[in-house]
């Protein structure tokens, strides 16, 4: 095990903390619907990608670690990347409606469950955009040590 | 070379972020295209006529005072809409007490202006104002230091609305904030140092703050701990304080009151420093100023209360019943909206009900009738059993003055009048019983004013009332008018039309029809409010103040009229009044509207029989029976599907694409039942039918068979709003301004609340009118305003919207207001139709109550709209033309899908033929009943997620009523559009195109760059992992 984590690049640091931020970006969403009355059909869907993202982010520490920089890390580090930003899509899709009543009318502006439902979700949503540009970063870097 | 893999690697996962993104965007941005061209301005779809047959713009136009050369002119709408703010707040702002001449003040009076209230920014989505600028701008004088002083600190405060809703704040506990003289010498140590210069009066701005979606919660238990209010319409301690520091630094102390859900102003009426009250409510944009011209005598106050304002809020029967109450079985309910809207959706509003005991008296119908039953010696009424737990109730005798600080209708002005009845004539027209009430108005003060002439009636409560369960208010209101300014000394003379079946009974169980009882006394009576209008019928029955009365009466004021006709059997006349204006059989249609139609004997109705032993008592804990979760599931109108569908030579029947020349523009002006709408109407293939029945909110459906544009046709309307809001993308009317005016918000007039207060039904009109301008201008031809629901309690933190807890009052000004809109073509679709008495799990909640209480308080507010007697003529039937449902269920049926309610009385009895919506979004997976029961279509907020699940039609095209149904509302829909200003803007070539908006160019351009370079990137990245690998190799 040390010896893998010692082939493993700072690179996949950045990979495994985008996972992490998925995951906390996966709890905020769970909680921004579990208000009654502002569940969220797409919450499965968030729930499976954001899953997905975390698993990919492990795929990427280990396959980078076990088979170097090749092509097979890339297409993964790609997936990551946007199975992370689905999220943010699905979330959006899901929220647009609390969005639309809390924010641009007075429809449910000061009722406490709905601005708990919205706020929690706009937090979310940021939170898996950080994770994104977090994996799209962690792409820039060389995702193995070079061999000495 | 592996460094550039990790460049273009990052590229690629970067780009394709920005891909994403820009796709979600664009995503986004489509499915609200129509609340983002709203915000933005931009018209995502325009109405292309290809040729001008000369019918465009002639449906309607507008009125000559809003043009210049022809063509708007804003700064006189500016102008209209200002003009006419004040003059609602001039008329509708009610003085309720002055003592010792406080008002009028001199003009340019140098006041001292205490409280929040008076400097915050209020009246939310209603329309904002500030107290302080309004009466600057009336020419008053504020003490600048108070102003400097209190400007940082109002930062800090709130005008908490209510808050006490469904899901998670049950809890809710009002700060019924002020800011108290300590906060004020923390600011300022010498800020009393500044009353020596603006010593003129102190005017003291208090209030409670309203809003939708809650309501505010009763008693000791609604209240911040530590406030010092019993309850949240109480004065609190900071606020008694500032109230306090005006007395005992003024020798005017001048008291405004903010606001809709009426405050307890015992202590206020009781302290003798006050020496002024005036009601203002929501005075809007611009209606300070009208209240600071009344308070310098520029003009003369002459408004009445909307409600009656009790000494303690908790009082009325209603008040036993309100709020939370949710089924004991209620995990047997597994109904499921699948909107994700949260106090609509799966909120437990599906679960929950209100048991409405009070029956018809609501209001000042019970403090009143109680009022007359013990000066008449009905020992029942004046046994107080009734605690409400939060006063000091200790007294077993109850007593109005105890119970009530200003009635309903009562106002103050600074001259005073006398009101005689001269004379009552019944006019006997088939169906249209009326009476011509003669008032003769004398001016007996010294100042010219203006007076409303409320005209009140009593049925008499008989042994037959008692045995059949009949209830009878001692006093309501029958109509009223509104003199001109009437000189002093003078007098004038007012004929106020009464439609008698306002005042006949509902017999539920009996006649099962309206009822008036022959050979018994019904009274007329006239006065100031309700409560001096019942002594004056008192005095005409020769009472005194030696039998309990608080005030001997005067029975000039008053008419006794005996009933006498030849229709009566046993004394009882259960026809003249069994047919509605229409011809239609009135009888009783509203099944399971009591709890008692599921379970006989289970709730006690209010009576006056026995007022201390069927006081309502809280019916909490209650069971659902098997028949009301039936209905409480949804399962109320059978629909045949797919699995079990009507035969296809039944399905055969229903005309459905058929080949027709006509288009809807063809259709200008038709009648209701001209006969080529069937032709129209069959032309529609079952996709456009199922869209454009359930596509109806802010954007209509199109019909591309019958050129109907599809556009965002309907504004929304909280309150009183104002508004030019172009956004169907026509351009070239006439009186077009050069450059589009965009969303133009003209500001908010007064709420309704005052506007009831003026008992003006002309200023109603008015109203109605300019916003019937606006309509043209605007290119909405669509108001989803005003509210027509009664204030059922102080608590509905919705009140602001509707008008007042008088059915009467609430309908004629709803009434006016639809006439002064609909003489420029704009559709006016009053709401909420119909019972939503509270706010708190709005989203289902079940209202139980008897089909007496339905029909004579919370419909008829709607019927005196809908049927707009006063205005058919033997040509035109003229009527509201659209009607929003409520979120509520009467009984366990929802409003949307109850068939008794919307067809058998709404189009049947009342004759109604327009446009039926719902309300956001509301019962979506009702749909197919609810087309059945004559809903007219959904409002959506979004163009196409939620509709998806729902436009499928095989929901629909299994069952042949359904279709025909359909069809129906499809008709009601395009004939409302026939015959509104709506036809200015079409013709037979009239259609709708796409638009290419600016956001819509800047994604898609956003999209293809961040495409292309996503592909540049990935395909650099390719070429590097196979250089790699070849070199690697």
């Amino acid at each position: 095990m040390f010896d893998f984590l010692k082939k493993v690049s700072p690179a996949a640091y950045v990979f495994a903390a985008g996972s992490v931020i998925s995951l906390i970006a996966m709890i905020i969403a769970a909680v921004s619907c579990s208000g009654e009355g502002f569940g969220m059909k797409q919450l499965p869907l968030v729930i499976v990608l954001s899953v997905a993202a975390v698993i990919l982010g492990v795929a990427i520490v280990f396959v980078s670690g076990k088979f170097g920089d090749g092509i097979l890390s890339t297409v993964l580090v790609v997936a990551m990347t946007l199975v992370t930003v689905f999220c943010v899509y699905a979330m959006i899709m899901g929220k647009s409606d609390v969005f639309g009543t809390v924010l641009f009318s007075d429809l449910e502006k000061g009722y406490a469950p709905a601005e708990r439902a919205c706020n929690l979700g706009i937090a979310s949503i940021i939170v898996y955009l950080i994770a994104a540009v977090v994996t799209a970063a962690g792409g820039f870097f060389k995702l193995a040590k070079a061999d000495k | 070379m592996f460094k550039k893999t990790a460049l273009y690697r990052g590229l690629t996962c970067a780009m394709a972020i920005v891909l994403v993104i820009m796709v979600m965007l664009a995503l986004v941005l489509e499915e609200n295209r129509t609340m983002v061209d709203q915000t933005l301005g931009t018209k995502s779809q325009l109405m292309v006529t290809e040729s001008d047959d000369g019918t465009l713009y002639t449906a309607f136009t507008p009125d000559e005072e809003f043009l210049t050369d022809g063509k708007l002119d804003l700064e006189k709408d500016k102008k209209i809409h200002k003009d006419l703010g004040i003059q609602i707040s001039e008329e509708g702002s009610v003085l309720l007490k002055n003592e010792a001449s406080t008002l009028p003040l001199k003009e340019s009076a140098k006041v001292t202006l205490f409280g929040a209230r008076a400097y915050k920014s209020l009246g939310g989505r209603t329309g904002g104002f500030v107290v302080a600028n309004g009466l600057k701008d009336s020419g008053l004088q504020i003490n600048t230091t108070m102003e400097a002083v209190y400007s940082p600190l109002i930062g800090k405060f709130s005008d908490m609305a209510p808050g006490w809703a469904s899901n998670k704040t049950y809890d809710f506990k009002y700060d019924p904030a002020e800011i108290s003289p300590a906060d004020l010498a923390n600011q300022n140590a010498s800020y009393k140092d500044s009353f020596a210069e603006y010593n003129d009066a102190a005017i003291v701005v208090l209030g409670r703050n309203n809003g939708e979606g809650a309501d505010y919660k009763p008693g000791l238990d609604g209240v911040k701990d530590g406030v010092g209010s019993r309850t949240a319409l109480a004065l609190s301690d900071n606020e008694k304080a500032i109230v306090n520091l005006a007395c005992d630094n003024f020798s005017k102390v001048v008291i405004l009151v903010v606001g809709v859900s009426p405050m307890e102003l015992g202590e206020l009426q009781d302290n003798e420093k006050v020496g002024a009250i005036m009601y203002i409510g929501f005075p809007g944009t611009n209606g300070c100023e009208g209240v600071g011209n009344l308070l310098q005598g520029k003009a003369n106050p002459s408004g009445g209360l909307y409600d009656i304002y009790a000494r303690n809020s908790l009082s009325s029967p209603a008040m036993r019943n309100m709020g939370h109450y949710e089924l004991t079985n209620a995990e047997l309910i597994t109904r499921k909206d699948t909107s994700s809207v949260g106090t609509r959706g799966t909120d437990p509003g599906f679960k929950h009900y209100v048991i409405e005991a009070e029956g018809i008296y609501v209001g000042y119908r019970y403090y009143e009738t109680r009022y007359f039953d013990c000066v008449n010696g009905n020992a029942s009424a004046k046994v107080k059993t009734d605690s409400t737990g939060v006063y000091e109730d200790s007294k077993t005798e109850w007593n109005y003055a105890e119970e009530v600080v200003y009635s309903f209708g009562y106002g103050l002005s600074y001259t005073t009048f006398e009101k005689k009845i001269t004379g009552v004539t019944w006019d006997k027209t088939a169906h249209e019983q009326m009476a011509h009430v003669s008032v003769s108005v004398k001016n007996t003060g010294s100042k010219p004013g203006k007076t409303s002439v409320q005209v009140y009636g009593q049925a008499p409560y008989t042994e037959y009332d008692k045995q059949n369960g009949v209830e009878k208010s001692a006093i309501q209101l029958l109509n009223f008018a509104k003199t001109d300014v009437i000189p002093a000394g003078q007098t004038v003379n007012v004929t106020v039309d009464v439609d008698l079946q306002d005042l006949a009974s509902y017999d539920e169980n009996g006649a099962g029809t309206y009822i008036m009882e022959n050979g018994a006394d019904y009274y007329f009576s006239v006065g100031n409010g309700a409560h001096d209008a019942l002594n004056n019928i008192l005095a005409a029955m020769g009472k005194t103040t030696a039998d309990g009365m608080d005030k001997n009466g005067s029975a000039a004021a008053a008419h006794k009229w005996t009933y006498d006709t030849a229709t009566a059997a046993n004394g009882v006349d259960a026809f003249t009044f069994s047919l509605s204006k229409n011809g239609t059989k009135i009888e009783n249609r509203l099944d399971y509207c009591n709890w008692n139609d599921y379970e006989a004997g289970k709730v006690t109705m209010l009576s006056r029989s026995n007022w201390s032993g069927t006081f309502p008592k809280t019916y909490d804990n209650m069971t659902a029976t098997e028949l009301m979760l039936k209905h409480y599931n949804g399962e109320v109108i059978d629909v045949k599907t797919k699995s079990n569908p009507d035969s296809d030579a039944a399905l055969a029947t229903v005309k459905l694409g058929q080949k027709t020349d006509l288009k809807f523009a063809d259709m200008k002006n038709a009648d209701f039942d001209d006969y080529r709408w069937e032709e129209v109407l069959s032309a529609m293939s079952i996709e456009e039918l199922v869209l454009y029945c359930m596509e109806s909110g802010r954007g209509f459906a199109p019909i591309d068979s019958l050129n109907f544009p599809q556009g965002s046709y309907a504004e929304n309307g909280p309150g009183t709003p104002a508004w030019i809001d172009n956004s169907a993308g026509v351009t070239n009317a006439p009186w077009a301004v050069e450059k589009p005016a965009g969303s133009y918000s003209l500001g908010s007039f007064p709420t309704y609340a005052v506007i009831a207060s003026s008992f003006n039904p002309e200023l109603s009109k008015r109203y109605g009118r300019v916003l019937g301008n606006d309509s043209i201008f605007g290119l909405k031809p669509m108001l989803w305003l005003p509210g027509a629901n009664i204030h059922r309690t102080p608590y509905n933190g919705r009140s602001e919207q509707y008008y007042s807890e008088d059915p009467v009052l609430t309908g004629v000004m709803t009434m006016e207001a639809t006439i002064g809109a609909l003489e420029k073509g704009a559709i006016v679709t009053a709401k909420h139709f119909a019972f939503n008495d509270q706010e708190m799990h709005r989203s289902g909640v079940g209202t139980f109550m008897t089909e007496q209480r339905a029909r004579e308080v919370d419909m008829r507010a709607f019927q005196i709209a809908f049927e707009a007697n006063k205005y058919d003529t033997d040509e035109k039937d003229v009527g509201m033309l659209g009607v929003m449902t409520s979120f509520s269920k009467l009984g366990g049926i929802e409003c949307t899908v109850n068939k008794g309610l919307l067809t058998d009385v709404l189009a049947g009895e009342w004759g109604f033929k327009g446009y039926m919506v719902s309300d956001l979004k509301d019962d979506l997976d009702l749909m197919p009943q609810a087309f059945k029961a004559g809903l007219g279509g959904y409002d959506w907020r979004t163009e196409a997620d939620d509709i998806t699940p729902y436009r499928d039609v095989d929901n629909f095209r299994f069952d042949a009523e359904l279709l025909e149904c359909m069809k129906e509302v499809a008709h009601q829909k395009m004939y409302t559009f026939a015959n509104s200003n709506f036809m200015n803007n079409v013709n037979t070539t009239t259609h709708s195109v796409w638009n290419m908006t600016w956001w819509r160019a800047a994604y898609i351009s956003g999209i293809v760059i961040s495409a292309v370079l996503t592909l540049a990137a990935l395909g650099m990245l390719v070429a590097c992992l196979i250089i790699n690998k070849k070199e690697n190799a």
